[in-house]
């Protein structure tokens, strides 16, 4: 994780960059809505405040909230009524989802990569590290599902800001057949997994989410105390991508590694089988929905 | 032990993940219902706060509207105009105090009552066409309309407005009635005022002419009723001219009346103030051979007298109300073809509020006359016309002057009195007459005086007139009364005369066109003889001039015609003043 000098140089004039792009206001919600999200004392009337200030976000959640994937009987036309019928979790992931995804949908396809398709893998990612969360830990895992849609951030901030290193870095990864990020250090000095973190920190996410996006390629490197959800979230990278749902930063699977991981958490792969099941077919129901 | 085949080993791990897997998903969303539950628990209170704010700014809401409410009923019940409210159908909903006290019922008996309903038997269209307003949503202003009071029936003008809930549907009408009783009071008055007004600006310009007319003819007159006098004592006593020249003079003396009609009624006329009995009046009158003529021929017509015996006096002229008596008799029967009653009546009168009538009479004790017949009648719209000069609808009469009403007016004028006529076409006329009463006792009656009470010892007497045929008259009626006489045409020659001739008396003519006047001469003849004695005669009546003359020591006024027995005492009195 040490990044030479010049480069950490270069790494903050992007996040500089990004700061001063209408990303950051998207991120300063995003960052209100995971610390709804990770703080179990707060109560839905602080997230539907939340909401309530952003009028794109307040439209697009009644949107779905009316849409057939929740299917109302009588139409919702506030964010209360919202909470009451979709439930306050259910409330938290719609919120986070809609607004991370403005970050996502934009721009264009580029050769091996577009980023509906990251947006859809990130998604699924984030189903993923919370269901890991929920059915083998018995925990909530909303942090995990935060973590998971926000892990692949540092792709879309190279592909918006430093649109020419991205197509080298693909050009790199296919020519030489190596993951995305180490075609990125090759490129760089740097890769998504710095430029996610160094964003993360900067917009005041939680260390544990930030640490998270640092290390999902390298899990076991993480030094910093419970390494768990860095690992989580690598078996959840390394399924969806092995599952192809969404887009594959990393074509050549270290199997080595995931069975390491695995083993290291005790989930025995009869769990990661039910748990991808599960993953599947909510995507599948989103997608029929239109919702991805 | 038989170890179970890897197979079912395997299918066994499945199942056991799967419900290990079930148990946590149980335990996390029994927690998360929980926290449902809380937060269900948070939303809904923060609803009732919401709910407990809406509930508070409605109750402040409510208290405003409470004062903006209380505010308009003060001021609705301040207006001295009635104000109203009545929904679509025509009911009260609403009406301020004034509305309530003008009309004198509770405004509980008011509210939800139709207009109808409140007056039965209202049938003025303006308060029923409330209809109409809501139907074309236009106000209407200024109408009239009147409605019942305890006070009586009044007047109204009326505004309607139609009434508008917030979303501009109709929802009935606002009114307001204002009282118009003081003001149309206050224009009839106006009315009245202008009207007398007029009346007597007429009046005042008739007096005008004929005050001058009168003076002209006076001159001329005087030959017709000195001469014939003079010619009566001329001639023998079996002379065949006798008769005609009584004619003469009795045809002079009527046109002198109507000169004095004339000077009347231009209210020139000497302000007698004789204490008189209106009953002697009328007695006299009916005793009077021109009565006796009327009377005649008219035998259809009875007159009756219905008079008052404890009737009070009055003050005035015996000559004016002998006139107005016989002109108002006069008139009775003519307006009376067929045959019918004339009712003379007189009585006393205490008025002690203002009456009001043709005339609108102040309160005080009065005398009335009250002459009643049951002739044609006049129409009202003539009725205001009938006391000018020369206005008459019947063939000029046996009066014959066109002055006769127009001298009953200026007499009741110049007694302080006033007028009450009352007229029915084809029923009759009632004419009665104020005059203000007096306590004082009848004056002595004067006896006819011998001529040689007034006859002259030889005086010298200086006559100074402008016109020769007075002059003459003058001379000769002063001449039979032992008097020797100097005639002058002139206050200037006057004057030159009394340097050369003294003279014990001299008759001033007041007015003398072109040169000074009567008074002027006196002023100058009193600055040669400062004790000249002088008297004034004049067809004028008494004038500030005349009043100058007596202060500077000029004895009686006599008015022309020059009479004997008038001319005669007059000079007697003056120069024995003089010689006392």
């Amino acid at each position: 994780m040490k990044i030479p000098h010049d480069h950490a140089e270069d790494l903050r004039d992007l996040i500089h960059q990004v700061n001063g792009s209408s990303i950051s206001s998207i991120g300063s919600v995003v960052t209100r809505i995971i610390a709804v999200i990770s703080d179990p004392q707060a109560t839905a009337k602080e997230l539907v405040d939340i909401i309530l200030t952003d009028p794109p976000l307040a439209a697009n959640v009644l949107r779905l909230v009316n849409s057939a994937y929740c299917a109302p009987k009588n139409k919702i036309a506030d964010i209360q009524q919202a909470v009451i019928f979709i439930g306050f979790e259910a409330l938290k992931e719609l919120a986070l989802n809609q607004k991370v995804c403005e970050i996502f949908k934009r721009g264009v396809k580029i050769n091996g990569y577009s980023r509906e398709r990251l947006w859809k893998h990130s998604v699924a990612v984030a189903l993923f590290c919370k269901m890991i969360y929920r059915k083998e830990f018995a925990q909530r895992g909303e942090t995990a599902y935060a973590l998971g849609l926000l892990h692949d951030l540092g792709i879309i901030i190279i592909d918006q800001f430093r649109n020419e290193t991205l197509i080298r870095a693909l050009k790199i990864a296919a020519q030489k057949g190596l993951p995305l990020n180490d075609a990125e250090l090759e490129t760089c000095g740097y890769n998504h997994a710095h430029i996610g973190m160094a964003l993360a920190e900067n917009w005041n996410l939680p260390e544990e989410i930030a640490f998270g996006i640092g290390y999902h390629h390298d899990p076991m490197e993480f030094q910093h105390g419970d390494g768990s959800l860095s690992i989580v979230l690598h078996i959840a990278n390394y399924c969806c991508q092995k599952s192809n749902i969404g887009y594959c930063d990393a074509p050549l699977q270290d199997e080595a590694l995931f069975v390491k991981c695995c083993q290291q958490l005790k989930i025995e792969p009869h769990g990661i089988d039910l748990i991808m099941g599960e993953v599947q077919q909510k995507i599948t129901d989103m997608e029929s929905e239109g919702l991805l | 032990m038989n170890p179970s085949p890897p197979k079912n080993d395997a299918k066994i791990g499945q199942l056991e993940t799967q419900i290990r897997h079930l148990q946590n998903e149980l335990v996390l969303t029994q927690t998360e219902y929980q926290n449902l539950i809380n937060n269900y628990f948070d939303i809904f209170s923060n609803m009732e706060k919401m709910v407990e704010e809406r509930t508070r700014e409605l109750n402040q809401v409510q208290s405003q509207l409470e004062i903006k409410t209380r505010e308009l009923q003060i001021m609705l019940d301040a207006s001295p105009t009635l104000i109203f409210y009545k929904d679509t159908r025509g009911r009260y909903i609403r009406a301020n105090r004034r509305f309530s006290d003008f009309l004198n019922i509770p405004i509980a008996d008011i509210i939800g009552k139709t207009h109808r309903e409140l007056f039965p038997d209202s049938d003025d269209q303006v308060f029923l066409d409330d209809k109409e307003i809501i139907r074309s949503g236009q106000p209407v202003f200024g109408k009239y309309g009147h409605v019942n009071t305890p006070d009586g029936r009044k007047p109204m003008l009326i505004d309607k407005i139609p009434n508008k809930d917030s979303r501009g549907n109709l929802i009935g009408i606002i009114g307001f009635a204002t009282d118009m009783t003081e003001q149309e009071k206050s224009q009839k008055e106006k009315l009245d005022l202008q009207e007398k007004l007029a009346r007597s600006q007429k009046m005042e310009s008739i007096g005008l002419l004929a005050g001058g007319v009168a003076h002209d003819l006076n001159n001329v007159l005087t030959g017709f009723v000195s001469y014939p006098e003079y010619l009566l004592m001329e001639i023998p006593e079996d002379s065949p001219l006798r008769d005609p020249i009584l004619t003469i003079q009795e045809s002079g003396k009527k046109a002198a009346a109507i000169v004095q009609d004339l000077l009347t009624l231009a209210r020139r006329g000497v302000t007698h103030t004789e204490v008189l009995s209106l009953n002697e009046m009328v007695t006299g009158y009916i005793a009077s051979p021109e009565h006796q003529r009327i009377v005649a021929d008219s035998s259809h017509v009875r007159v009756e007298m219905r008079l008052d015996g404890d009737l009070l006096n009055i003050k005035g002229s015996s000559v004016h109300l002998r006139k107005t008596i016989m002109n108002l008799v006069l008139n009775a029967f003519e307006a009376q073809p067929e045959e019918g009653h004339i009712v003379i009546r007189t009585f006393n009168r205490y008025i002690d509020r203002a009456l009001k009538g043709y005339d609108n009479v102040a309160e005080g004790d009065y005398v009335v006359l009250e002459i009643v017949d049951q002739g044609v009648g006049i129409p009202a719209e003539d009725l205001n016309r009938i006391f000018e000069p020369f206005y008459t609808r019947k063939v000029m009469g046996r009066s014959g002057t066109g002055l006769g009403m127009a001298v009953v007016w200026g007499t009741v004028q110049d007694h302080d009195g006033y007028i009450d006529v009352e007229s029915t076409v084809g029923q009759g006329s009632v004419f009665r007459l104020y005059f203000p009463a007096t306590r004082e006792t009848l004056s002595r009656v004067e006896e006819p005086l011998p001529i040689e009470a007034y006859m002259g010892r030889g005086e010298h007497i200086l006559v100074v007139d402008d016109v020769k045929e007075q002059r003459e008259i003058a001379t000769n009626l002063l001449g039979r009364l032992n008097y020797s006489v100097d005639t002058v045409e002139s206050g200037m020659d006057a004057v030159e005369h009394l340097k050369q001739h003294p003279s014990d008396l001299v008759i001033l003519d007041m007015i003398m066109d072109p040169g000074i006047d009567g008074l002027e001469t006196y002023r100058r003849m009193l600055a040669i003889r400062p004790d000249q004695r002088a008297i004034i005669a004049s067809g004028y009546s008494e004038n500030q001039r005349v009043r100058e003359a007596q202060r500077l020591g000029a004895g009686t006024y006599v008015r022309k015609p020059y009479m004997l027995e008038k001319i005669g005492l007059a000079v007697r009195r003056e120069l024995d003043r003089s010689a006392a």
